[in-house]
């Protein structure tokens, strides 16, 4: 997943704690090895040679990891999908910074872009893509799924109390801190990195940010970032960021990256037809930089 | 084997006695992941005609714990195949195999219950190794093929039976070096023996991490400790030298096609007491035929340069890692007739020196005649893990009656050289291996 993975666990015995840090950091790597799109033997890079020719049998919890992401697809109308692989390689996000596509290769990537390309066969769980070109790319509930997994490993080794995340940008709050109800997590401001924009409590919940300042690339004064909106092929524009809190990972990862692309309007509808999840989106001000921040749904955060 | 062994390393290495050394085919996944990697649309047509044709395969686990999750993922992605039934006794392992397999998978505490069932082809085993022998025996005589996991058994009369078993039943028996399913390594034997690296004259391997290799326990139940934690303890596990050694022994007895010939070694318990059995660190060297040595080491207590095996020659290196992209290729100053050019588009810097990716891309666009003849030409782009293709290889044995690529006298091999490599450590001597001791 190219990301840095960190757990802090809390209890009385150390050693114990110590063996099941590392137990569960090896969720991570085994899931890289399925999930990849860098690694060419993973499941997802099988899937990506093979399925536009074949009907490819997927591992049951990746099926359903799939289907769990075109269900979010689906909920919010396009603005989260994972089959969005060939609009990624178009804007050169799949290995290098980015670059600015002539508009006739951003119409081709959209042709080969949206889950409605992808036919799936529950029966013998197999997938088949509806052209050559087709590129799955589950990026956005990778990390957060891992945490999710992790999390359940923890619980499963009686761990009560544990903070976890992928490259900051997803965590997992398990239980509470040793002295308090409920963990604390920083939102950072989108212009100052080293700025807190506010705190949100978590306590068994997952909290996923998606920012234009964490990737991006810029050409002649103008920002691209690399969250990109797979209904018109181009960056996601109007928000600086969006932070999503939900019961899981995997979901606030995909929500927050939806929430980015569809803005504040965008959400609030998604809120209405999905209501189990809560944000807060930062829009961009008229002429840039941050405007104030908007909540959506119940969201425990003081801004600072 | 043994024929192998009285090919001298000279011979192996300049061609004479190579193909009575060296498997010359590759395993059919191998040769089929390769050509999909290579052109998807062909390898789907022909995958589409073997998925109408394959008869359905009715398969059943034995132990399912981290690894055999593992395997049972590679397995319910084959076209036809159904995990069936799941034998174990650790209930939280059942629940997440039972998420693989799915809810129809019927659930055996005492796997000999389990192989009363007659529609059970085939049964894997990924057990604590000190089950491996009684498992695969039964399973054997109840004329179920049996895949069971590396280390093949926990004593070498234990692999003794278990060859013996196969050969007698006709059962099929497939050992789990899944390093020989491989096209990455079928990629780097086959520029061994092309010569590249001259004359291979040491081997350097290491398997190294930063941690204490104890599972945490669930509620830090002491009653769970050596249920769960068994590779700590000597009546169920050999050690480093089984659980991570024993891939790269093998590995070494394969690219040479030899078998050691002795050993010396130094091990320790002595930076996790924590009343664990096994030794924590372990440095051992063999001796094989023609005074090729293998220096082997496993730690805990640093992860620098993890796993690889480093096979060195007159003209050049070859190190070999299952680690995606640490394959590479280091020449000798003094070897001009090393090829390089072949490769260097893949030129990558490693501290001071300049190496080579093995890519086999660069050797297929190079080699074209080769590729037409059909030589075995690993492809970086292959897109199966060794596991995955060493169970597909597994089931297609299973389906065909094929005798699989990695069998039980490759396991007795290696078990062979593991159990030998230990008691050096723990006599404080030299131990030799005789041609007898491979022998069953």
């Amino acid at each position: 997943m190219g990301t840095e993975f960190e757990v802090l666990l809390v209890g009385p015995d150390r050693g114990f704690l110590e063996d099941a840090a590392a137990q569960v950091l090896e969720e991570p790597v085994r899931l890289e090895e399925q999930l990849s799109h860098y690694r060419p033997d993973s499941d997802i890079s099988d899937l990506n040679l093979r399925a536009p020719h074949e009907s490819v049998r997927l591992e049951p919890l990746l099926y359903d990891l799939l289907t769990r992401a075109m269900r979010l697809a689906a909920a919010s109308e396009g603005a989260f999908d994972p089959a969005c692989g060939a609009l990624i390689r178009c804007w050169g996000f799949f290995r290098g910074r980015g670059r600015l596509p002539e508009a006739d290769a951003v119409r081709e990537a959209l042709l080969h872009t949206g889950c409605g390309l992808l036919t799936l066969d529950p029966v013998h769980r197999s997938v088949r893509f509806g052209r050559e070109g087709v590129q799955v790319h589950l990026g956005a509930v990778g990390k957060g799924y891992a945490l999710d997994c992790m999390a359940d490993q923890l619980r499963a080794l009686g761990v009560q109390s544990a903070l976890l995340h992928g490259g900051t940008s997803s965590v997992y709050a398990l239980g509470g801190p040793a002295d308090g109800e409920s963990w604390e997590v920083g939102l950072c401001h989108p212009d100052d990195r080293e700025r807190r924009l506010g705190v949100v409590q978590l306590r068994d919940r997952a909290l996923s940010t998606s920012g234009d300042y964490e990737q991006f690339f810029e050409v002649e004064g103008r920002r691209y970032s690399h969250i990109l909106d797979p209904r018109t092929g181009y960056p996601a524009g109007g928000v600086r960021s969006a932070t999503v809190v939900a019961a899981s990972a995997a979901d606030t990862d995909a929500l927050s990256t939806a929430a980015f692309v569809l803005g504040v309007e965008g959400t609030r509808r998604l809120h209405t037809r999905a209501p189990g999840f809560a944000a807060v989106l930062i829009p961009e001000a008229p002429g840039g930089g941050c405007d104030i921040a908007v909540r959506i749904g119940d969201i425990a955060l003081e801004l600072g | 084997m043994n024929d192998e062994q009285n090919v001298s390393r000279r011979d192996l290495l300049r061609g004479g006695g190579m193909a009575a050394a060296l498997s010359l085919t590759l395993p059919p996944s191998v040769a089929r992941a390769m050509l999909a990697a290579q052109d998807p649309k062909a390898a789907a047509e022909e995958a589409a005609k073997a998925a109408r044709n394959a008869t359905p395969v009715r398969l059943a686990w034995i132990g399912s714990g981290v690894q055999g999750q593992n395997d049972m993922k590679q397995l319910v992605k084959l076209p036809g195949v159904e995990i069936v039934a799941i034998a174990d006794i650790y209930e939280p392992h059942i629940e997440a195999a039972r998420k693989i397999a799915g809810p129809n998978c019927e659930v055996f505490r005492d796997y000999r219950k389990l192989l009363e069932r007659k529609d059970i082809q085939a049964v894997g085993i990924a057990t604590p190794l000190y089950l491996h022998a009684p498992i695969a025996i039964d399973a054997m005589n109840a004329r179920k093929a049996v895949y069971c996991e590396k280390m093949m058994a926990y004593t070498v009369d234990q692999a003794k039976d278990m060859v013996r078993t196969a050969e007698r039943t006709g059962a099929l028996l497939q050992v789990g070096h899944q390093r020989r399913y491989s096209p990455d390594y079928h990629h780097a034997l086959d520029l061994v023996k092309k010569g590249y690296f001259g004359e291979l004259t040491h081997v350097r391997a290491q398997w190294n991490r930063n941690g204490s290799w104890r599972r945490a326990v669930p509620g830090n139940d002491p009653k769970l400790e050596r249920l769960l934690n068994w590779r700590l303890y000597r009546s169920y596990s050999r050690g480093l030298m089984a659980e991570l050694g024993s891939h790269q022994i093998d590995v070494t007895n394969w690219f040479t096609g030899l078998h050691p010939t002795a050993v010396v070694g130094i091990g320790g318990i002595d930076h996790y007491k924590d009343g664990r059995e096994v030794f924590d660190n372990v440095q051992v060297v063999f001796e094989y035929p023609g005074g090729l040595k293998l220096c082997y080491q496993s730690i805990q207590t640093n992860a620098y340069d993890d796993f690889s095996e480093q096979f060195m020659g007159t003209k050049g290196t070859l190190i070999v890692s299952e680690a995606s992209g640490r394959s590479m290729m280091f020449r000798e100053s003094s070897a001009e007739d090393f090829e390089f050019a072949k490769f260097s588009q893949n030129k990558q810097k490693v501290g001071r020196r300049t190496g080579i990716l093995l890519d086999a891309g660069a050797t297929t666009r190079q080699d074209k005649r080769e590729r037409t003849a059909g030589t075995a030409l690993a492809n970086s782009g292959v897109s199966k893990n060794n596991w995955a293709l060493a169970l597909e290889d597994w089931v297609d044995c299973v389906r065909t009656g094929r005798k699989p690529f990695c069998d039980g006298r490759i396991g007795l091999a290696d078990t062979v050289c593991v159990i030998a490599a230990n008691e050096a450590m723990e006599r404080g001597s030299r131990v030799r291996l005789t041609d007898e001791m491979f022998k069953v």
